[in-house]
């Protein structure tokens, strides 16, 4: 009977147990801070430049909603931060649309818990519109006409009746579009609403798993854009400093990334280890 | 706490352990549940949100006097003919209406934004002035040719053409790759953001966190 080698037992840590580790790793931070820095990167400082110029302006924002429930743990951190930054702006209007059954009740917690604290009035500096099926249909119409999309908002009330609808018939009326999607309404945006209208600006909000699906037009149609956890707490820290409260957070997606690589650094010894016939 | 709030937290960490369940045992009764439910949840909600707002975008127009919305009425109707063996072939009308429609809509706006811009973006950091901005845009440049080679068919990827295409490869791994570590990393934060749940909202042993 030959004994294994050691890189042979390496490969064979069972899966459950690198589970359990990482599930202990991921608790720990929480218990106890370990204030890991977070660097400010460029395309969270660029959106929150952008959106705190806008302050006093009354300027319009648009944010077209498209997030699923099974998205929302990373996407929540970045609409906190979105929403709470045009919120704690005066003079600041937002138009919410919404092309997934899920995003009303998702971002219906944020305002309900942060439009009271920041006196912001529904109907008049904000205002939730109703979900429309059939995304790139609803781009389309929004695109042809804005106004004529909706006669209603999410409760009933019709837009000419509602202040923060005031003037606002067209995209050009938007001063910044923000899109939240999987890859950032990238398609949507890029080929629906960008021929049209390429002197907007626009952002997007990414999932950081479908990057790779917004990355080609990053620079190209969105001036910049946040994606994953890490940019939402960025643009947190940005708004309220360093005691936010994201950083625990960020310790433990920063920990259990390291140990991630450990884990693929230890997965492909054995591999490495095989093919050049080491012991 | 309020009674309704205890019951619906409590409610959802049992859903998100009997999940976990299936990592840390075997396919079991408390992970079906929570994966039928889950999914039966997700479903219920679309259907009446979908449902409502067809009422609100045709059904009430209709009854207002809008005789056009009869066309999407009738080609929306005509999807349910897949439940019928017999008329199952009327399905396709709806449907190339809606793929040709969509279609439309898209590929009026690629050449522009899959084509030209990205060409232009390949361009912009040459002329820049900027060293850093000069290397990242050659460095581009390498990168595409490269990855464009490898989707080279025409001709046997052999000599330059063969070293091209296999640097190529090897950018895209690269790029798989740092996909592939961001969708772990979406992963975690999911993982997250249900521990949080668990320990903060269900048992109280952390503080709520400044992200809700």
């Amino acid at each position: 009977m030959t004994s294994e080698s050691w890189y042979e037992k390496v490969g064979r840590i069972p899966r459950k147990g690198i589970l359990v580790v990482t599930l202990i790793i991921m608790i720990i931070p929480l218990f106890f801070s370990l204030n890991l820095p977070i660097a400010i990167t460029e395309p969270t400082r660029i959106v929150f430049e952008d959106l705190a110029s806008l302050e006093g302006t009354g300027s319009e924002v648009l944010l077209i909603s498209r997030t699923f429930s099974p998205h929302w743990g990373e996407f929540q951190h970045i609409y906190w931060a979105i929403i709470q930054h045009i919120f704690k702006m005066e003079d600041v209007k937002l138009i919410v649309c919404y092309l997934s059954p899920d995003s009303p009740a998702l971002l219906g917690r944020i305002f309900s818990a942060i439009s009271n604290p920041l006196n912001k009035q529904y109907g008049v500096d904000y205002v939730n519109m109703p979900f429309l099926p059939q995304a790139s249909a609803a781009f389309a119409s929004m695109a042809d006409d804005f106004r004529g999309t909706y006669q209603t908002d999410q409760l009933g009330t019709p837009i000419d009746e509602l202040p923060v609808w005031d003037g606002v018939n067209t995209l050009d009326d938007f001063e910044i579009i923000i899109t939240a999607d999987v890859t950032g309404g990238a398609r949507l945006v890029s080929t629906i609403w960008y021929p049209r209208f390429p002197e907007l600006t626009y952002y997007g909000l990414v999932l950081s798993g479908a990057f790779m699906g917004f990355a080609p037009y990053l620079g190209t149609v969105f001036k910049s854009g946040l994606w994953g956890a890490r940019h939402g707490a960025e643009y947190q820290i940005l708004m309220e400093g360093p005691s936010s409260g994201v950083g625990v957070q960020m310790d433990v997606l920063s920990v259990v990334t390291i140990f991630c690589v450990v884990c693929i650094i230890l997965g492909n010894i054995p591999i490495i280890a095989k093919k050049f016939g080491g012991k | 706490m309020d009674l309704s709030v205890t019951l619906t937290t409590t409610l959802g960490a049992a859903v998100i352990l009997s999940a976990y369940s299936l990592m840390f045992y075997k396919e079991n009764p408390f992970f079906r549940w929570a994966e039928t439910s889950v999914v039966a949840l997700g479903v219920g909600w679309a259907v009446v949100i979908t449902t409502w707002q067809a009422v609100n975008i045709c059904f009430k127009p209709l009854l207002a006097g809008d005789v056009l919305k009869l066309v999407p009425l009738i080609l929306g109707l005509l999807i349910y003919a897949q439940f019928f063996k017999k008329y199952r072939w009327i399905i396709r009308y709806p449907l190339a209406i809606i793929s040709s429609g969509m279609l439309a809509i898209a590929l009026t706006g690629i050449p522009l934004s899959d084509f030209i811009l990205q060409i232009r973006a390949i361009a912009i950091p040459l002329t820049t002035g900027n060293a850093y901005d000069l290397a990242n845009g050659l460095l581009t440049i390498v990168v595409v040719i490269t990855c464009l080679t490898y989707f080279t068919y025409t001709h046997e990827h052999t000599g330059p053409l063969g070293i091209s295409a296999k640097i190529g490869r090897i950018f895209m791994m690269l790029a798989l790759g740092g996909e592939f570590g961001m969708t772990i990393n979406s992963s975690f934060s999911h993982t997250l953001t249900t521990l949080i749940f668990l320990l903060s909202d269900w048992l109280g042993l952390i503080p709520p966190t400044a992200a809700g």
